[in-house]
């Protein structure tokens, strides 16, 4: 095949991945890279051959054992930054299936050569590349794209030439998931890569497909194996945890078994996991069907909170880490509520980034406070009862009934949105007992939805509720232990079961007035 | 709300620290150590320190935790009428009562090693349906071989399917040290944590894993590369056990004992160095004619002081924070040596040849006299305990001392005694000394004395 000419390397190009640079969690405009980025990026990165493990569902979190850093949605993402290229280059293959999975093979090192070629704007490099790779480029990286021949005036290029390359769109690589999970990755291992060789530090990176569905022994094994083949001191060297709850936590657990301890610390990239799964000294993972059957209560040596990492999270994925957030509210604190209660549609679309004026004002802004708060109030509630000798906690608010309508319902409800739906029936029983008034309970439902968080679900059944309750009254030492809100701000542990008439009722009350808001 | 105003003059980092109160069942933070009014349900041990910068909070939480185990000496444990097994690890007696005189009846689940299922197996289910119990007993191969994650999932997924109320049901493992350690495990992972209950049947495990916090399985070929620090919530000892054990591995269990004798109790070492063969032969039990009553006498004293000694050293540092242990004494170089010839010496074997090299290398230090050290060798000898193997070379000895280095926070910590009962941790014995003691140990031990 005949090399095909050289597209001018544009100033606009450059100047565009500059941008894609500002979304780093550094903040730091990162240099260009120079040099030949193919072979000297295979060279670092193995790692991205693991990417044959991910799953193509939510690309939830992602483990990293001690470097890389993995970024959430994987899709909106990439298509939105990769249009650099996509100027000179238009494709009239639009066609995608997303239900094909990614077909890893011997071509992954191809597929990723040329994909951080095109990353990095190397053009001219992706463009030799591709004569001796499109086709299996393809067919290995993108097995969803339709295959396009060149249209007639574009033959002037030269005979054998590979028509593929006329056709090449760089808006496939946002269309297609894969690619842009691909391309992601590439990209936040490189900034975690350069992070550590400025140090000059001696790092492993382990990306691993950390959801919900994986949460088990055999990830926890996968890592230890690569730990003990890695090799670290006992004490001096932490593993590092970067991603969302499912990965601090089974990487928390892996820690704790190594060596019967090891030192670990947590990243956490998304909402939930900074304000929940990372203060806390749970780990564990699924066993047996059942959440978190297994696991220990071993705290990491420290947790290291970068809002910035929630600059790239889905909405979606935003009102479910503040739904943990309004939990610790509507428990123990009426600032944090009113606080939700007037910004929580402010802080979802800006996704608790703090605004650019408020650098040198004296003020905390609301960001920076709610965050602060929620997990002020969860530590006060952790740090004396770390262990759960004492069952009555109030952060079980909105864990009585969701683990129950998560598991039935999986994987349709995220987390936090589970536990919002038990949290807005359980305020409905509060107002049945008299507990709230029913302004207070308006409030409190007006900010749910305000924060985008669904407050009714067709499956939270009346038998689902009372089943979980009589489940709960089993598994706590024959106490009912269910906080419920007294007030805006405040609560208290009740330990008998409720009366039957007033948990209808409430139920009652609760579909009347929620089911039009309807399944989210 | 939405601004919290921060005090802007001041530009050094805030510092604060607080307490942690409890006013109606809600936790709440207090500032400095000042006691709170009477409207407080309780205070915790815990603390929160604020530390404000530039950068942003930082949160330092101190979170104290005490673990209460019990280490309990019974007799007949297998006797119907002794309620032991099932209710001695309870503290509270008005539990306790409420439980005698309820109706309801016990629930438990029980690991037993394969082995022990064998000879006890049918008196246990005896004891439990003369109780009532509803029960599940679990018989496993519990060997070194088998010492690993699979197992202990294994007996998760049973526990799992038997249903234990989360608080009040523990696990019992009835066996040696490899069952205990292996249930403990798949205890302290079941819901994060599930009480459990140790019932040593090897003298090893009677004085030596039955009292500790440490679980454990292997790990791609290393040994207890997994594990955990949960201590159980008890663990029964009943001596009667030792009965069915093999001569050759109540020496290695007196192994164990002597190695806290020679490191802090002069007369638990004169007690074996004078009635370890007696013990040997009775096997730990008092009914023997041979003797006379001074068998009970000196069997209970050797293991319980064999049990306090190891307590004294283990309670204050369950959690190894403090690497500087006297229990690692014997336990430098046997990890190498115990999986370099594997399956044929047992692990206190091992560890008495560790410590009859280490005796030497103290001798040459001028540590201990000449004849503090022929009489340990002696007493080592009488318990029927090898001495020497031609496999713990001087390549062996180098090897397993630069890997404690490497695991010890680049100390050796090297536990030696400098006095019959008496020891320190040393941390600079030179090449030449252990070379010394090498040639001289090899002299005097490596042809004459009793070795595998």
């Amino acid at each position: 095949m005949t090399t095909p000419s050289k597209p001018p390397v544009n100033d606009q190009d450059c100047i565009k991945l500059e941008k894609l640079g500002d979304h780093f969690s550094d903040g730091n405009t990162p240099e260009l890279v120079t040099g030949s980025p193919p072979k000297k990026m295979m060279d670092k990165f193995d790692g991205v051959r693991r990417l044959s493990t991910i799953s193509e569902r939510e690309p939830d979190k992602l483990d990293t054992n001690p470097d890389s850093h993995e970024p959430l949605g994987g899709s909106e993402w990439g298509g939105s930054s990769l249009s650099m290229c996509s100027d000179k280059f238009r494709s009239s293959s639009s066609h995608f299936s997303s239900d094909d999975s990614y077909q890893p093979g011997t071509g992954a090192d191809d597929c990723a050569a040329l994909l951080l070629a095109c990353l990095y704007c190397h053009f001219h490099e992706l463009m030799v590349l591709l004569p001796d790779t499109c086709e299996r480029a393809v067919s290995r990286c993108f097995p969803s794209y339709q295959y396009i021949v060149a249209s007639s005036e574009r033959d002037q290029q030269g005979k054998d030439c590979c028509n593929f390359k006329l056709e090449l769109d760089c808006n496939f690589c946002g269309s297609c998931q894969d690619a842009g999970e691909l391309i992601e990755l590439a990209m936040e291992i490189s900034e975690v890569i350069r992070y550590f060789e400025a140090r000059e530090v001696a790092y492993k990176i382990v990306p691993l497909p950390t959801t919900e569905e994986n949460k088990c022994m055999e990830l926890v094994t996968k890592i230890l194996e690569e730990v003990h083949e890695f090799g670290i001191d006992r004490r001096s060297e932490p593993i590092i945890a970067i991603g969302g709850g499912v990965c601090l936590d089974v990487v928390g657990l892996a820690a704790s078994l190594y060596r019967r301890r090891t030192p670990y610390i947590r990243v956490p990239t998304t909402l939930l996991s900074y304000v929940d799964a990372s203060v806390g000294a749970k780990t564990g993972v699924n066993f047996a069907g059942g959440k978190n059957k297994l696991g220990s209560y071993v705290p990491p040596l420290a947790t290291f909170l970068d809002r910035s990492f929630l600059q790239t999270l889905p909405p979606r994925q935003i009102s479910n880490g503040m739904a943990e957030m309004l939990k610790m509210a509507l428990m123990k604190h009426r600032g944090l509520f009113e606080l939700l209660e007037a910004e929580g549609g402010k802080l979802l679309h800006t996704r608790l980034q703090s605004c650019e004026s408020n650098n040198s004002s004296e003020h905390e802004d609301s960001a920076t406070a709610s965050t602060r708060i929620a997990i002020e109030t969860m530590l006060e509630e952790l740090a004396p009862n770390l262990w759960e000798d004492d069952l009555d906690r109030l952060v079980d608010f909105g864990h009585l009934i969701s683990p129950e309508l998560e598991m039935k319902v999986l994987p349709a409800l995220l987390h936090g949105e589970a536990v919002n739906i038990d949290m807005s029936f359980m305020v409905y029983v509060a107002h049945q007992r008299g507990l709230v008034t029913a302004n207070e309970k308006d409030r409190i439902i007006r900010c749910m939805l305000g924060l985008e968080l669904p407050v009714w679900h067709q499956e939270c059944t009346l038998a689902l509720v009372q089943k979980s309750l009589k489940e709960r009254l089993k598994h706590s030492a024959g106490s009912l232990r269910m906080p419920l809100p007294t007030g805006l701000g405040h609560a208290e542990i009740f330990h008998d079961m409720i009366e039957e008439n007033i948990l209808c009722q409430a139920y009652q009350k609760w579909t009347d007035e929620l089911a039009s808001s309807g399944n989210k | 709300m939405g601004k919290v105003p921060f005090d802007v003059n001041n530009t050094k980092d805030k510092k604060a620290e607080f307490s942690l109160v409890q006013v109606k069942g809600t936790w709440k933070r207090k500032l400095g150590k000042k006691a709170s009014d009477g409207r407080v349900d309780r205070v915790s041990a815990a603390k929160i320190y604020e530390s404000i910068t530039d950068k942003g909070i930082s949160w330092t939480v101190v979170s104290p935790i005490v673990f209460t185990y019990k280490v309990t000496e019974t007799q007949n444990i297998l006797d119907p009428s002794n309620d032991t097994l099932l209710l001695g690890h309870i503290n509270d007696s008005q539990q306790l009562e409420d439980i005698k005189k309820s109706n309801k009846p016990l629930k438990r689940f029980l690991v037993i090693d394969q082995e022990v299922q064998k000879i006890y197996g049918p008196r246990l289910t005896e004891f439990l349906e003369a109780n009532k119990v509803q029960y599940k007993i679990l018989p496993l191969p519990t060997t070194e071989e088998n010492k690993s994650m699979e197992m202990a999932l294994e007996i998760v997924k049973e526990v799992n399917n038997f249903s234990l109320d989360r608080r009040t049901e523990p696990i019992i493992a009835i066996g040696g040290g490899v069952c205990l350690d292996i249930v403990g495990l798949a205890a302290s992972l079941y819901r994060r944590r599930t009480p459990y209950i140790r019932v040593p049947t090897t003298l090893l495990a009677y004085i030596d894993a039955s009292v500790g916090a440490k679980t454990g399985v292997n790990f791609a070929n290393c040994k207890n590369k997994l594990g955990a620090y949960i201590p159980p919530t008890a663990s029964f000892l009943d001596l009667s056990f030792i009965q069915t054990v093999p001569r050759r591995h109540i020496s290695n269990g007196l192994a164990e004992m002597l190695k806290m004798a020679l490191m802090k109790h002069r007369g638990l070492f004169e007690l074996l160095e004078k009635h370890g063969h007696m013990l040997l032969d009775t096997k730990f039990q008092a009914v023997n004619n041979v003797y006379g009553c001074n068998n009970l006498q000196a069997a209970s004293q050797a293991t319980r002081t064999a049990i306090m000694t190891m307590l004294e050293e283990l309670a204050p540092n369950l959690w190894e924070d403090d690497l500087n242990r006297l229990v690692d004494f014997g336990h430098l170089i046997s990890p190498a040596l115990e999986m370099e010839v594997l399956p044929s010496l047992l692990h206190g074997e091992a560890v008495n040849i560790d410590m009859s090299y280490m005796v030497y290398v103290s001798q040459e230090r001028g540590l201990l006299t000449e004849e503090e050290m022929q009489r340990i060798i002696r007493c080592m000898v009488g318990l029927e305990l090898p001495v020497w193997h031609e496999a713990c070379t001087m390549e062996l000895i180098q090897r397993s001392l630069q890997d404690r280095l490497k695991h010890s926070g680049g100390l050796y910590r090297m536990p030696l005694p400098v006095g019959l009962g008496q020891a320190e941790i040393f941390n600079d014995t030179s090449y030449e000394v252990l070379h010394r003691a090498y040639e001289k140990w090899c002299d005097e031990l490596g042809m004459s004395s009793k070795h595998l």
